[in-house]
């Protein structure tokens, strides 16, 4: 090796060792914890008082785009963690959750289980956040009898594939569909709609759902199309629309990415349709971040009083812990109580997965973490009955009208 | 006609965004041998860099894009000299070693800008400027100056390699690099030389492209994608190749989109690229020999 050469590598070396140095040192320096780095500091803290560990899994998107939803319900769940051990564990063990990178994908997510299920053994897994995680690894999860409990798993496939292992603390988006499409009939009197999903279960699940409902009332689809995530062109679509002369837009990305190109998209192109979407760009940062460019678009969410008590408390403590306000209080509160409801239900039945399961469907009224009145239908989903319609108004998520069903 | 002429507008933008990192792509290709595949993510690189300098510190547009241009030109020059040049003084290292170097640099830096700058997208809407109408058209500031800045880029890259010394020399390398030795022309030299050019025009590609389509890490991998199998359709090695390449796909992405789906376009752009290739290997405008 010449010495020149000697000079570059040496240079890269010091270039590569600073960048991880800075990142790692700024990945400290925030509150937010890797759940390695919560749990070195738990073991820390914790190792003296509680004997043994009693170990969960937890199946969701930490990188790539569905990390925007991944990371925060991580929180979420590791700030019931921190909480639960602090004050005795459970059974005087150490909860331990071993978190897997489902990347918003089912195949990523069926390897994650499998690793979760075989090498792990665990008996519960926290997860997915995607829909299409949760369909990846339903069958896993049924075949070695271990419980799944999904916090924001959205899709109306997962009631009927879901198998008798799989439940979910959000109803399933057939209601949703059902909200947004009489709101754009009977309310904001839409008579033509143009509806656009991205190609991933959710979305899909929802594009299905309202294009149905919003036929039943009478209503009429003039374009129903999809895009590939990754797609970052929109003027085409825009022309579409403007030329179909669609009263309104409903728009379902998976992730914000494609939610905000094709909303600009929209604006460029000055398309005077109303815009519907679901949850992903009434996510509060999100709203916050592009208020100019989402003023005046819908969304629909399942009616979660933030004002109760528990949620209140918990909104509370994770602003307190991380700094920051919760993205979306919903998914991230059934998160946190996922973690609390396992608690409650391992120290009544032990750790099995065929005892947690009948003890999730006997379950009834169950209050605890975030939540209050947690009952389960047959198909393993959260009972409910209302849902609220959203605006974006100033970078603030505005209430509006409240179905009730 | 009307409609027409909004597609074509539809296509250009695109297309002329994506052409100044094919052209770079296919010149690097050309003169070096080195299917520089991690190309894409040194114009996102440009377009992080360009964040970072306008959003997050607060400098002036002007002074943000050229300290990006810059930085984007370092990175380029950088991979040639450290990872390319000493693969190729180890004779033994073969073409498929220098594409995994590449495919590594690609998720290396994608990677990089992931943990750098969190998975959120990035948007610069004020930097597109007030929408203008031309009859049935509608551009926004920042699509005109697209529309404006490439063509004239490609005129000035054209006349550099036809007429003067510098072009002259690279076209000669990229003819037969041997001979060119002889008659007095450092081929390494010359690989710096394109590397920097190249670079330059994916640190200017990447903020027209960020700001045009928004910006999150992911992106490197797909625009490296489309850079790669877009250049191979127009035919490696030549100007004339990258825009007819570029214009090609993004029509057919446009076409796609307003006849049937556009989540059909990945298959009618792979399907077509499979045509191509099948009737000219070399891609459209591509030569045999390798020249410019």
């Amino acid at each position: 090796m010449n010495n020149r050469a000697l000079v570059w590598v040496i240079l890269a070396i010091v270039v590569i060792g600073g960048g991880i140095l800075f990142f790692s040192s700024r990945r400290a320096a925030e509150p937010s914890p890797t759940p390695e780095a919560a749990m070195e500091k738990d073991d820390a803290m914790e190792a003296m008082e509680l004997d043994g560990e009693l170990v969960l899994g937890a199946i969701m998107p930490l990188t790539g785009d569905g990390a925007a939803y991944g990371l925060p319900i991580q929180k979420a769940a590791e700030l019931a963690v921190e909480e639960i051990n602090k004050d005795g564990g459970i059974d005087g063990k150490k909860l331990v959750i071993r978190y897997e990178d489902g990347k918003c994908d089912g195949k990523e997510a069926l390897t994650a289980a499998q690793k979760l299920l075989t090498v792990d053994g665990v008996e519960a897994v926290i997860g997915g956040v995607c829909s299409g995680e949760v369909l990846g690894m339903a069958e896993a999860i049924n075949e070695a009898k271990a419980v799944l409990i999904s916090p924001s798993a959205t899709s109306p496939d997962i009631s009927e594939q879901g198998g008798e292992y799989v439940f979910r603390l959000v109803p399933s988006d057939a209601f949703a569909a059902n909200v947004a499409a009489s709101f754009a009939k009977d309310d904001l009197e839409a008579g033509t709609v143009a509806v656009f999903a991205e190609q991933t279960d959710y979305a899909q699940g929802l594009r299905n759902g309202f294009s149905e409902a919003y036929k039943e009332l009478g209503g009429e689809i003039v374009l129903d199309e999809s895009w590939n995530t990754g797609t970052t062109d929109f003027r085409t679509q825009a022309l579409k629309i403007k030329n179909a002369g669609a009263d309104a837009v409903y728009l379902v990305p998976q992730t914000p990415a494609g939610g905000i190109a094709f909303v600009e998209a929209l604006r460029d192109q000055q398309v005077d349709a109303v815009i519907l979407t679901a949850e992903v760009l009434v996510g509060r940062d999100v709203a916050a971040e592009n208020s100019e460019l989402l003023e005046g678009v819908y969304g629909f969410e399942a009616l979660y009083n933030e004002e109760g008590d528990a949620a209140s408390n918990f909104l509370m403590a994770y602003e307190t812990r991380y700094g920051e306000k919760a993205a979306f209080p919903f998914f991230m509160a059934n998160g946190y109580s996922s973690v609390y409801l396992l608690k409650d239900l391992v120290e009544e039945q032990g750790l099995n997965g065929e005892n947690l399961k009948t003890a999730l469907f006997a379950l009834k009224d169950w209050q605890g973490g975030a939540l209050s009145d947690v009952t389960f239908d047959d198909n393993g989903d959260i009972i409910w009955s209302t849902y609220q319609v959203k605006r974006i108004r100033g970078g603030e998520v505005t209430d509006d009208k409240i179905f009730t069903f | 006609m009307e409609l027409a002429l909004q597609l074509g507008i539809n296509v250009l933008i695109p297309a002329s965004v994506f052409v100044l990192l094919i052209v770079g792509f296919s010149l690097i290709y050309s003169i070096t041998r080195v299917m520089h595949v991690a190309h894409g993510a040194v114009a996102i690189f440009s377009g992080y860099m360009f964040h970072f300098f306008y959003s997050v510190i607060g400098m002036h547009v002007a002074i943000a894009v050229t300290a990006s241009i810059v930085l984007a030109t370092l990175l380029g020059l950088f991979l040639n000299e450290l990872v390319y040049e000493r693969l190729r003084d180890q004779r033994t290292v073969s073409a498929a070693g220098i594409l995994i170097a590449t495919l590594s640099l690609l998720l290396i830096i994608q990677n990089g800008m992931l943990a750098l700058f969190g998975s959120g997208t990035k948007t610069f809407r004020s930097l597109k400027g007030s929408v203008y109408s031309f009859g049935p058209v509608l551009l926004s500031r920042h699509e005109l100056l697209i529309l404006l800045l490439v063509p004239v880029l490609l005129l000035l890259l054209w006349l550099f390699l036809k007429k003067t010394r510098w072009g002259k020399a690279l076209r000669a390398v990229a003819d037969h690099e041997s001979v060119a030795e002889v008659v007095g022309i450092s081929s390494k030299k010359a690989r710096r030389l394109i590397f920097g050019i190249a670079s330059v025009l994916a640190g200017i590609g990447g903020i027209l492209f960020v700001i045009q389509y928004n910006l999150e890490p992911n992106m490197a991998t797909s625009v490296s994608v489309r850079m790669f199998y877009h250049a191979l359709v127009g035919g490696i090695g030549s100007v004339g190749g990258a825009v007819l390449g570029s214009v090609l796909m993004q029509g057919v992405f446009v076409l796609t989109g307003w006849y049937l789906e556009v989540t059909w376009a990945n298959m009618m752009e792979f399907l077509v690229l499979f045509v191509v290739l099948l009737a000219r290997p070399n891609g459209l405008l591509g030569k045999r020999k390798r020249s410019i």
